[in-house]
């Protein structure tokens, strides 16, 4: 079954390329949304199988997000990847220990990310 | 055997006479009767002593007396052996004395025997022996002679052991008070070798007394010595009628006392001797029983003159009081005052004077006088010369003073080295002395002191004034390091108490004893309320943890960053060193970094944000391209054309972003300089308005600038930007059909800039930090509208930089404002050009001002901002131009270069004037180096202006033109078109 997965990025342009490359490398069935609160509606009602998750957003940032994901029984078991641009390893542990499946750097190499999102998340080789 | 040889003999045994008297006991019956015949007939008629009576006189000695065979061994102890040494007087016969000897001592004392043994000389030695009862070893002086028959053959030894122990302390302890006065020390040696020999013509004359007593204390028997002494000794005279009446109940109590106790009994009393003055005397009293009767038959009396001894401990305990008084004074002054009149009271000196070295230590000024003698003339003083002063090496003085010694003078009239000589005169002085009271090596004062004569015992008593000087010099010098030590712990309290830095003192116990006002502050109380409060609670490792200033050792200084646990329970953040001082207690200097690490966090947050506004333009650009670079793409070129183009917009995007924060940078740390120049504030807004109008049209917002003509000094670019920031600003966040409202208005003081939208608003909490950077009423607004989020953080630098404000209101209305002040700048009044004259003169022609400058940008600059004041202007690249300009137009004002190409600027100035070309023509020197004296001078005498370029700026140098022109600028040219 094909699988679904959230991209939650604030940048449009990150929305837009990201999901193109998802889709061109993968073939999962990708979904964005622009803001934390956009992502909580849009995964209690697709229920993704997993969730790719921008962490400086305004409003509700990827933190509290994940937060509200886990909070709620429907979302609570959908596997969150951080995707970031912040880099510093102090930061990824800090993202990795509020209980993200992984965390990805910005910028992304687009050909490489449906196999790196599929590593973090155990999935099968995409390729 | 003669008599008189004997008693010589013994005699020279101190304490003498006794031993006679033990010897003649010892002797043997035929002997006896011999001796005794002759005793008689020299020294009492009718004595019938018996051996037993002897013996009891040789008991009652407070000596150790004993006696020897020939060979030198011991054969007799009396009581005071066993009883000294504890030793019994059977086992310490023969050599077996050694015993009772130091072992450092028994090899010299048994040397010393044996050399006396075979030379048959007498036996002189000091050795320590040991005291039985405590195991002390004491220093006894032994003496020996030997008796010699009537064939000069040695027949006996007799020898008193005598307890000198006090008096090798006493001698030590004058050593120890006299260390710096090893000449005096001398002195005393040479007078106690006088002493000896004096001691030893004495002692020939038996100076120790013994006597009996009848039981009525009247003398029954006293020895030449006692009877010299009193000057005769009348039949039925008792000690006490020689005695002086403050002792006499002494005297009677303790014989009393000796007849009722079978020891010895000590008295130390006054006698009235021969020549009518009393001697201290000390007298050991025994009463002797009769062995039936039990009742007393005889006092045994040994006793001695201890006038000296008595002299020497009044004279300690003397020095004691002195040394107090003189430790107590407060000044040197007083100290000299204290000291002239306590040694002259102690020594029976009778005038006393104190010098002290000038300020200048160019000479000594008198400082204290003090005179005992009724009618000394106090005229004939030198002192009474107030001008008086003594060169180094003038008088005694001047020489004590020069040489740090002892000067004696012994006659003052011949010697002529004091100024003493008529007080001498007048008073009947004779001798005089002068003491310097040293410091280290310096003579901080000199004592002088005048005498009828010098005495035999004035030696003794200069040691004595010595050590009293040695005092005082000890004295300035505490009170000196005193002054130093009070002065340099001010210096270190107000260190302490200016210091910007809280500083603290922790004693051993961890709790805090001193604190500044500073220490006080960072606490947030006062210093005083530290005191006695443990370092635990107020400074910390961390904001919750316990205390964890390190273990410092003496002479290490340890830094690192702690918490100070203020009282109101908050934290600050220190940087603090500590330091062990030598006395154990730990000194704490810490500062608050609050400030720096607030600034660190920032700069953290900074470039984290920096980090991802960057990388978020990136990401795209990377992804993007790296999906057409895959070739994925090339079956969809629609796709392709998107990703390029969010390729090119997200770069765009990015070199903004880029400018922004580096102009940020530049504008808020001030490397930008700001370019200032007139300009009408309303004219800018137009053009402003006038440039955004397109962006304003696509988004459907009107556009309306109203303003009055407002000439600001400013960088007019700065101004530009910041109005289109707000401009921009605006129509991003105004709705579609709005109008935006654009005013100018002014001031004395300042002009008003004010960008007035319909849109959203701004949050009342985000008014004041939408000037920070990145920081957005909305981030994704960075996003939707195209902005970096450094925009209004520029404004906000670039009005700051011209000494401005701006801020961000919301009309009761709706919407925003965004406004902004610039500070107006005085302009000379051109309220009335035709009375004051301006660039425009009488006759309609410009006022012309001609610039000779090789620098040709430079003379480009000047040119146009003399022109923009309505100035006509002519360049000049060299001297040779210059002078063709003239002579085509000449010129009003002249700006010349001081080096040109061609020609020196003052030798062109010279020309042009020389000609006459411009006779008037105010002239201002501009040069880049500062002119010699010389150029200064020909500057001056050309009647030429200087201008330096470093500190004359091109607007300055205008304005002195319309200085000298005495005209106002008019309105910039490119105002008036």
């Amino acid at each position: 079954m094909t699988k679904t997965i959230l991209i939650v990025d604030d940048d449009d342009s990150i929305r837009e390329v990201g999901q193109l490359a998802l889709e061109l490398g993968s073939g999962w069935s990708v979904l964005t949304a622009s803001s934390g609160q956009n992502a909580l509606q849009l995964a209690k009602l697709e229920r993704p199988d997993a969730i790719l998750l921008d962490v400086m957003m305004p409003g509700m940032d990827g933190p509290a997000t994940l937060q509200k994901l886990r909070a709620d029984p429907s979302t609570s078991g959908i596997p969150v990847v951080f995707l970031t641009a912040k880099v510093r390893s102090s930061e990824r542990s800090t993202l990795s220990a509020l209980g993200a499946a992984g965390v990805l750097a910005k910028p992304f190499d687009p050909i490489a990310l449906p196999d790196q999102v599929a590593g973090v998340l155990g999935w099968a080789g995409v390729t | 055997m003669a008599v008189s040889q004997l008693i010589a003999g013994i005699a020279s045994n101190s304490p003498g006479a006794i031993v006679t008297v033990v010897g003649l006991v010892l002797l043997g019956g035929a002997s006896i009767a011999a001796l005794l015949r002759q005793w008689n007939r020299r020294a009492a008629r009718d004595m019938a002593l018996t051996n037993e009576r002897y013996t009891q006189i040789a008991e009652a000695m407070p000596q150790i007396v004993w006696t020897a065979g020939p060979d030198g061994l011991v054969e007799y102890f009396n009581q005071r052996w066993p009883e000294y040494t504890g030793i019994s007087v059977q086992d310490s016969l023969g050599l077996a004395w050694g015993r009772a000897v130091h072992p450092d001592d028994l090899e010299f004392a048994v040397g010393q025997r044996g050399k006396a043994v075979r030379a048959g000389t007498p036996l002189d030695m000091d050795v320590r022996l040991r005291r039985g009862s405590d195991g002390e070893y004491r220093w006894h002086l032994i003496r020996g002679v030997p008796l010699r028959d009537s064939n000069g053959v040695v027949a006996k030894w007799f020898g008193t052991c005598t307890d000198i122990q006090e008096q090798k302390r006493t001698e030590s302890v004058l050593r120890d008070r006299q260390v710096t006065l090893e000449h005096t020390i001398e002195a005393r040696e040479a007078e106690a070798e006088r002493a000896t020999a004096l001691y030893q013509l004495l002692a020939e004359n038996a100076t120790d007394m013994v006597s009996t007593h009848r039981p009525d204390g009247a003398f029954d028997y006293a020895t030449p010595s006692w009877v010299e002494y009193v000057g005769g000794i009348p039949e039925g005279q008792r000690p006490v009628d020689f005695c002086h009446p403050d002792d006499v109940e002494l005297l009677t109590t303790n014989y009393m006392i000796a007849r009722r106790s079978p020891g010895l009994v000590t008295t130390v009393w006054r006698c009235r001797r021969a020549n009518g003055n009393y001697g201290w005397l000390e007298t050991h009293t025994r009463a002797v029983q009769s062995a039936l009767t039990q009742r007393v038959m005889t006092f045994v009396c040994a006793t001695h003159d201890v006038t000296e001894r008595q002299r020497r401990e009044k004279e300690f305990q003397r020095l004691h009081e002195i040394v107090l008084a003189v430790s107590s004074a407060s000044t040197l002054d007083s100290a000299l005052e204290i000291t002239l009149h306590e040694l002259c009271a102690t020594t029976g000196w009778s005038y006393g004077e104190a010098w002290t070295p000038s300020n200048e230590g160019e000479h000594l000024e008198r400082a204290s006088v003090w005179s005992a003698r009724q009618g000394v003339d106090a005229s004939a003083s030198p002192l009474d010369d107030a001008s008086l002063r003594l060169k180094a090496g003038e008088g005694i003085t001047g020489l004590a003073w020069q040489s740090g010694e002892v000067i004696w003078v012994h006659d003052i009239v011949a010697d002529r080295r004091t100024k003493h000589v008529a007080l001498a005169a007048s008073a009947g002085f004779t001798a005089g002395v002068a003491i310097p009271v040293m410091t280290e090596r310096r003579v901080v004062a000199v004592l002088v002191f005048l005498m009828p004569a010098v005495a035999t015992d004035d030696a003794g008593r200069i040691a004595f004034v010595s050590v009293v000087a040695a005092q005082l010099g000890s004295l300035v010098a505490r009170k000196r390091d005193e002054r130093a030590l009070r002065e340099s712990e001010e210096k270190y309290r107000q260190l302490v108490e200016q210091a910007a830095d809280a500083i603290l003192l922790i004693d051993a116990d961890g709790r805090c004893v001193e604190a500044n006002t500073r220490a006080g502050l960072l606490c947030g109380t006062s210093p005083l309320d530290l005191i006695g409060r443990p370092l635990d609670a107020l400074m910390s490792a961390d904001v919750v943890g316990a205390a964890a200033i390190p273990v410092v050792q003496v002479g290490e200084v340890l830094t690192a960053d702690y918490w100070v646990r203020r009282v109101d329970g908050t934290s600050l953040p220190v940087e603090a060193s500590a330091a062990r001082l030598h006395d154990g207690r730990v000194q704490i200097i810490a500062r608050d970094i609050s400030g720096r690490k607030e600034l660190e966090r920032l700069k953290e947050e900074f470039l984290s944000v920096v980090s991802h506004e960057l990388r978020t333009p990136l990401t795209s650009i990377r992804g993007s391209l790296g999906l057409l670079a895959s070739g994925s793409l090339a079956k969809a070129p629609e796709k392709g054309q998107r990703m390029l183009d969010v390729a090119v917009a997200n770069t765009d995007r990015l070199i903004r972003l880029i400018n922004d924060i580096l102009d940020v940078e530049r504008i808020n740390s001030g490397t930008v300089p700001m370019e200032p120049d007139w300009f009408d504030g309303s004219e800018i807004a137009r053009s402003v308005a006038e440039a955004l109008r397109p962006m304003a049209e696509r988004s459907s917002v009107a556009l309306q600038v109203q303003g009055a003509p407002t000439r600001l000094w400013a960088d007019a670019d700065r101004i530009t930007q910041t109005l289109t920031n707000l401009v921009g600003n605006a129509i991003k966040f105004s709705p579609e059909g709005s109008t935006i409202e654009l005013n100018v208005s002014h001031n004395d003081t300042e002009a008003l800039f004010e960008v007035r939208d319909h849109g959203r608003g701004i949050p009342a909490d985000k008014l004041e930090i939408i000037f920070d950077r990145f920081q957005q009423v909305d981030a994704s607004d960075a996003r939707e509208k195209g902005g970096t989020g450094l925009g209004l953080a520029i404004c906000l630098g670039i009005v700051q930089q011209h000494g401005g404000r701006i801020w961000a209101e919301n009309p009761a209305d709706g919407g925003s404002a965004f406004k902004f002040t610039l500070p107006m700048r005085a302009e000379v009044d051109r309220e009335d050009p035709e009375q004051r004259g301006g660039p425009d003169d009488d006759s309609g022609r410009l006022t012309h001002v001609l610039v000779i400058e090789d620098d040709i940008e430079l003379a480009h600059v000047i040119a146009t901002a003399l022109e923009s004041h309505g100035f006509e202007v002519g360049i000049a690249h060299n001297g040779v131009s210059a002078l063709e300009l003239q002579e085509q137009n000449i010129a009003d004002v002249l700006i010349v270069d001081l080096s040109l190409p061609d020609i020196n600027g003052l030798d062109l100035l010279e020309r042009i004037r020389s000609r006459h070309l411009t006779p008037a023509a105010p002239a201002i020197i501009y040069t880049a180096a500062d002119p010699n004296p010389a150029a200064r001078e020909r500057i001056r005498s050309l009647g030429a202006e200087l201008a330096t370029k470093s500190r004359v700026s091109t607007e300055a140098l205008v304005e002195r033109v319309v200085r000298l022109l005495e005209v106002p600028i008019t309105e910039p040219l490119q105002a008036a078109s």
